[in-house]
């Protein structure tokens, strides 16, 4: 007997799946990605009786088909003998959709138990289920459930006491004596071609179905086993079948009905709209109302992020004293400065950026698990059509608003790996919560109350821009298959679980952080030795010298060299543009500057009369088209790369950013020229 | 028979076949939409998906996709 145990979690999105996952578990949860892929890989231990469970919570599909990597990574983490035990949790009170996920799993020889979750709802909805006999229909333990209720969770402990778990295997002779019917007499011959007593884990039954829904890699672990001659027939047969997964699917759910006959009562009750989603999915209010809620999620994800950023603006104060105690004690001021100005500076420019990135995934994070992302998918899946991607990208755009890092990492809804790469890429011109501090600034001690224009100029090249990005990047990233439309499930609005949404946006933060912190120090250990001068004094620096030696070539982009320097560590951090600013016109050090900016507001009138002294109203036009269109910062490019596992075409979209950048602040240059 | 999307707001009925790419006919199958399925209607607007109830499920699906699905509407509805 042994002491430790693999509980593999398995259901639909919005089946309660995570709820259990966290109850379970509590705060012995890792989080990582599946080996080589770029879906998450959430896990945690537990300890009941005396025993040591490891659950592995897998990612939430519709079903076991390989439609997506997250279905792909699911079907291999179960057949791959790493769970002892699989748990499938369905929606009660949406009983025969969400059991096609036992109806897919049916055929798979690996154990598994039936957790009938929600049952409080089904109850409210007037529905009665007799789980005792659906597990006598099944042959598999049956449990009605509560994820919510944690009082409930003694039956699942007991559950996994139990010595017969070998015996748990879901019997399909029932689902493929259906499939038999459906399919004819090609059933049949498929079935004499490959062993009759099925492949690994799956029955040949469960084969044959997914050969006939041509599951591109059942196919191939086919053809792995068969002979040659015998795959060459079977690619034949295959080739006459039509809509099998219509069929296949008919089957499943005829199957599921089988099982629930007479054992669930439902309430006549015809459905309707409720009275809020008559408003948030109406044609003329739903997207007021979407962008009304998402202008105050914003606002609040500021709020959220404030004490954080706070932190990270005041803790730059420290590094004057440090270093004043390491002269003291002798040290070299080139190693001083090294510490100070880069290595603490740039770890608390990284928990600043940090501020961002919970304060925006708390609020989506919110919105989406209360119910009402998916009908801002729904009213933007237009807009979101014209670019080629449809409503469930929508996420990323929004998140942007608020932190581009985030805005990365909110691309997971999406099914494939181009209209993930190709949501970025397009979501990287949504300028960030601290693009705007800049450009407001710049703005308004420019043009006064002609900044209203100027923001609006943005806004109008912006839609331009997106849309030559969607043609650029759509062509090459959004293939045929990855051209598909909205299929979305609407999911009854939800209580949000607070605790379990904190700890997550944290740990979001965390991982974050822990990436950002490397990119941030590579880049400022950059800066800094092109910044780096003995006695403070900016002008003694190389970044001075070269600033100035390549003015002509930039003043073609509108940009002076303190512009052209100030654009360039734009890319570092956006709000860091207005602190290196700052430190050029003030003459002293730049690094140093980048924190202490967004701290020192009262500084800002000192920016203001030493930038109209030094720029025209054309060259800071093009400083502000060159900033603002410049790609997010470096921590956004290396959570794209994280997330789309590809720092090619990672560097590919920024490089298309820095380039635009520059091009449009040429043109904005040149016509503003004209005028004053 | 008709096409899911020129069903009106308000109107059921029952699905006859799921036609398309295998990739697309897979993803609908997957959230309960097959042949012999009734489905009700809840909103359907130009530009917008056709939004629709099946096995008791609130689904969004885009127009495009709606043209693949062929459907029976109930006379008396």
């Amino acid at each position: 007997m042994t002491d430790t145990m693999t509980i593999a979690l398995l259901g639909q999105p919005n089946s309660g799946k995570s709820t259990f996952f966290n109850a379970l578990t509590g705060s012995h949860q890792h989080v990582g990605n599946w080996p080589g892929k770029t879906v998450e890989r959430n896990a945690g231990t537990f300890k009941a009786g005396n025993k040591i469970y490891t659950v592995i919570d897998l990612p939430g599909t519709y079903s076991l088909a390989a439609n997506s990597e997250e279905e792909i990574v699911t079907r291999d983490a179960i057949v791959s003998g790493d769970a002892d035990l699989v748990c499938i949790l369905a929606d009660a009170s949406q009983l025969e959709r969400s059991l096609f996920m036992l109806a897919d799993y049916a055929g798979i020889r690996v154990p598994v138990v039936l957790l009938l979750n929600m049952m409080d709802v089904a109850q409210a909805q007037g529905k009665t289920i007799d789980a005792e006999a659906i597990e006598k229909n099944l042959g598999i333990p049956v449990l009605p459930f509560v994820a919510s209720d944690k009082n409930g969770y003694d039956v699942f402990y007991t559950l996994l006491e139990r010595k017969d778990m070998q015996n748990w295997i879901l019997d399909d002779t029932k689902l493929a004596a259906m499939y038999r019917k459906e399919l004819g007499e090609q059933y049949e011959r498929l079935g004499r071609l490959f062993p009759a007593d099925g492949i690994d884990e799956y029955t040949s039954s469960w084969l044959i179905a997914k050969l006939a829904e041509l599951d591109p890699a059942i196919e191939k672990l086919v053809e792995t086993t068969v002979s040659p001659e015998n795959y060459s027939i079977i690619r034949k047969e295959l080739e006459a079948i039509e809509n099998g997964s219509s069929h296949t699917g008919n089957c499943k759910f005829r199957w599921i009905d089988s099982i629930l006959e007479g054992n669930v009562s439902q309430s006549n009750k015809k459905a309707a709209l409720g009275k809020f989603d008559r408003l948030a999915l109406s044609k003329r209010g739903g997207k007021w109302l979407a962008a009304g809620i998402i202008l105050a999620g914003l606002i609040i994800s500021m709020v959220l992020a404030s004490p954080i950023m706070y932190l990270g603006g005041e803790l730059p104060i420290l590094a004057d004293p440090i270093s004043r105690w390491f002269l003291d004690m002798g040290a070299k001021p080139i190693l001083v400065s090294l510490l100070c100005d880069c290595v603490w500076t740039s770890f608390c420019f990284t928990i600043m950026m940090c501020g961002f990135v919970f304060g925006t995934t708390f609020v989506f994070g919110f919105l989406e698990e209360i119910g009402y992302m998916a009908r801002i998918s729904y009213v933007f899946d237009g807009t979101m059509r014209k670019l080629g991607l449809h409503g469930k990208a929508v996420m990323p755009f929004l998140v942007s608003f608020g932190c581009n890092i985030a805005g990365a990492t909110g691309v997971r809804v999406l099914d494939t790996w181009g209209q993930r790469m190709a949501a970025i890429a397009m979501s990287w011109v949504v300028p960030c919560g601290s693009t705007w501090a800049v450009v407001g600034l710049i703005s308004s001690v420019f043009f006064g109350p002609g900044a209203a224009l100027v923001v609006f100029l943005l806004f109008a090249v912006s839609v331009l821009h997106l849309r030559l990005t969607a043609g650029i990047f759509g062509k090459k990233l959004l293939t045929e298959g990855d051209r598909t439309g909205l299929i979305m499930e609407l999911p009854p609005y939800h209580k949000p679980r607070w605790g379990s949404l904190f700890k997550w946006s944290l740990n979001k933060m965390w991982q974050a952080f822990q990436r950002a912190i490397r990119v941030v120090l590579v880049t400022y250990l950059i800066l800094w030795v092109f910044s780096y001068t003995v006695d403070g004094n900016f002008s003694g620096s190389l970044l001075y010298r070269i600033g100035n030696y390549i003015e002509p070539v930039t003043m073609l982009f509108g940009l002076r060299w303190q512009t052209f320097i100030a654009w360039i560590t734009s890319m570092f951090g956006k709000e860091g543009s207005l602190g290196a600013m700052a430190a050029i016109f003030t003459n002293s050090s730049v690094l140093h500057a980048i924190t202490h900016m967004s701290v020192e507001a009262a500084d800002n009138s000192v920016i203001a009369i030493a930038l109209q002294a030094a720029l025209t109203k054309p060259e800071a036009l093009a400083y502000i088209f060159a900033f603002y269109f410049n790609m997010p910062c470096v921590m956004t490019m290396s959570a794209t790369a994280h997330e789309t596992r590809s720092l090619k075409w990672t560097l590919r979209v920024a490089g298309y950013y820095i380039l635009m950048s520059l091009v449009l602040a040429f043109i904005v240059y040149h016509i503003s020229s004209l005028f004053f | 028979m008709q096409k899911l999307s020129d069903v009106k707001s308000g109107s059921s009925g029952q699905v006859l076949s799921v036609n398309g790419r295998t990739d697309f006919q897979r993803r609908i199958t997957a959230v309960g939409i097959t042949p012999g399925c009734r489905f009700q209607v809840v909103q359907n607007e130009k530009k917008y998906p056709v939004l629709l109830n099946v096995r008791s499920t609130l689904l969004a699906v885009d127009r495009g996709d709606c043209e693949e699905i062929m459907v029976e509407v109930a006379e008396n509805d």
